[in-house]
């Protein structure tokens, strides 16, 4: 039980995959301007990372390992991450319309989201059991979550306080503020 | 949607997909033995370069392997053994042998003289511990010589558990994986030295 | 049509230059930018990888059915990549251990993907080969930028080679994953101050 927990505040802050891995850059950037977008986001981020993780491993294992062909590896992930996301996206408009409102525009997106297809590949190299592929796809997921977050909250403070200096606007102080949210989360490394 | 529509997209679905697939089977053959030395050449290279001394010839290309045992699924497993020659002499012998650490499987090239049976060295290849504690075990050259130049019947485990080795404090579950894996590469040793026709 | 041919290649370097200019592709950017020779090693892998996806997707524009067409375009991306990640474990096994799981990692850099959906489906093969060419040294370009102000200013060196006095301590912070971002932040803003003085210059 006490590996999974570090392994769950290792995947979320420690090495979080966004600020300490740089997966997942992309909407950190682009879609955190309010905090109601960024939650939709992130909680379809974390549905399909978690989906796509287990999926690919199960694939991997049973699949791929089984008749030697590792090194078709990044093909059959790759369109297996944007199937299971159309598949997801049709099945989520039949069953719960109201939650396919909620999210359904976020879900294009996500096939290039660097993070869902760089968590399942992370899964094998670094050996996982099917449990660990589990928890550590979704403490992952969750790690961006809280970045994208995080980074909603402080946009909307920065954009009404208005002091930003011309010549960072925008993306530039997106970035610095991701920095600085690193060596925050860098300070936890003794945890463990 | 119309029925040719959908024929449609399925056959160029299927023919973009046998095509790359062909493709790539076919980048991997022309790549594959490459990539196979190119393996050994960096990743097991410089622990042979540690632990074989005195040789003239090419160990990785003196190559040799050899089944060693059966996994899950019931395939052979082999294992490949480094030939070091002096003249024509093989004076040593060397292997990989994998025990658990604390982060992941550990890696450990053994090299063992066949004329006299003594273990002339050891050298972590692969290991995941954790930086600054586990990573002793390659970085500590004075737990790896606790091996060297002895005879196979010296007892590898650790003092704790009765045997000759000192365990890096505070890595003991790092230092257990490297003693298992050169306890379990002697064992494999012995099991096939009679194939190994020397 | 030569013309135009220049023009597609030589926008990547400065007009549309991607990471620098749209924030697309910066997952790569930041991960391989501490050292400047993995940075040129990740942006000739993109290069490539841009140049084939380009070529392939926009040869088969007339053939491919709308709907199936992001399929069709992901399975050429993903042959591409893997077809680097073969040849670079095959020859340069040194510089595949470095960038690790960044190369895979290709096939979801948005550039890719981007050029092919939005320019190679509707262009001929030669200007879509010019325009992966000029994007994909763009990239390497602004990769390039990065690693070198980390690699000098982080670590004394350039390419390897010492271009600051022996004396100089290093600057560790830009060689962690923070230092990636604010550096890279502060190169945008400065690309944005220059742009604009440029446009009102011409305008």
């Amino acid at each position: 039980m006490q590996e999974y927990l570090l392994m769950i505040v290792a995947a979320m802050f420690i090495n979080n995959i966004v600020l300490i891995r740089f997966m997942g850059n992309c909407p950190v950037v682009g879609v955190t301007s309010s905090v109601d977008s960024a939650l939709g986001m992130g909680a379809a981020v974390v549905f399909v990372t978690t989906m796509a993780g287990t999926t690919c491993w199960i694939i991997q294992k049973t699949i791929l390992e089984v008749l030697g062909i590792e090194y078709l590896q990044t093909l059959v992930f790759i369109l297996v991450i944007a199937t299971l996301v159309q598949f997801v996206e049709i099945l989520m408009q039949k069953v719960a319309p109201p939650l396919y409102r909620a999210l359904g525009i976020f879900l294009p997106l996500i096939t290039t989201n660097c993070m869902v297809f760089g968590v399942s590949v992370l899964n094998i190299k670094e050996e996982h059991s099917f449990m660990e592929t589990l928890v550590f796809s979704m403490a992952s997921a969750v790690g961006f979550a809280i970045v994208l977050l995080f980074m909603a909250g402080l946009r909307e403070r920065m954009d009404s306080a208005g002091r930003v200096p011309k010549l960072l606007q925008g993306v530039p102080i997106t970035l610095i503020t991701a920095g600085m949210m690193g060596l925050s989360f860098a300070g936890l490394m003794g945890l463990d | 949607m119309s029925l040719r529509e959908i024929i449609q997209m399925v056959l160029v679905l299927t023919i973009v997909a046998a095509v790359c697939a062909g493709g790539l089977a076919a980048v991997k053959m022309v790549t594959m033995e490459q990539i196979e030395y190119q393996q050994i050449k960096f990743i097991k290279e410089p622990a042979l370069k540690k632990i074989l001394t005195d040789y003239d010839n090419d160990p990785i290309s003196d190559r040799i392997q050899l089944v060693t045992g059966k996994d899950a699924r019931g395939r052979d497993v082999s294992t490949t053994f480094f030939l070091a020659k002096k003249g024509s002499q093989l004076v040593s012998l060397a292997f990989e042998s994998t025990g658990s650490g604390y982060g992941g499987p550990i890696g450990v090239m053994i090299a063992i003289a066949p004329e006299d049976d003594v273990v002339q060295g050891i050298a972590v290849t692969t290991q995941s511990e954790t930086p600054g504690l586990g990573t002793k075990i390659i970085d500590d050259p004075s737990f790896s010589a606790q091996f060297a130049d002895k005879p196979l019947s010296a007892n590898f485990s650790l003092s704790a558990a009765g045997g000759q080795i000192q365990a890096i404090t505070g890595a003991t579950v790092s230092s257990t994986g490297v003693s298992n894996a050169v306890n379990r590469g002697i064992e494999l040793y012995q099991a096939v030295k009679p194939e190994l026709d020397l | 049509m030569a013309a135009r041919i220049v023009n597609e290649f030589t926008k990547g370097f400065w007009k549309e230059i991607a990471p620098l200019r749209f924030a697309l592709g910066i997952c790569p950017a930041l991960a391989v930018s501490t050292k400047v020779e993995s940075a040129l090693g990740m942006g000739f892998a993109v290069v490539f990888v841009l140049c084939m996806s380009n070529v392939l997707v926009s040869a088969v524009r007339n053939i491919v059915p709308d709907k199936v067409r992001i399929a069709v375009f992901i399975s050429i991306i993903a042959t591409g990549v893997v077809i680097v990640e073969l040849v670079m474990q095959a020859y340069f096994y040194p510089l595949f251990l470095v960038l690790g799981i960044w190369i895979p990692l290709i096939v979801v850099n948005c550039v890719v993907l981007g050029r092919a959906e939005a320019f190679a489906r509707k262009n001929p093969v030669l200007l879509s080969l010019s325009d992966g060419l000029g994007m994909g040294l763009g990239f390497t370009l602004s990769l390039v930028v990065i690693s070198s102000i980390r690699e000098i200013l982080g670590d004394g060196t350039w390419l390897g080679m010492m271009v600051l006095p022996e004396a100089y301590p290093g600057f560790g912070f830009l060689l962690r994953p923070p230092g990636a971002f604010v550096i890279f932040g502060l190169v945008l803003g400065i690309m944005n101050v220059i742009s604009a003085r440029l446009e009102n210059k011409t305008a």
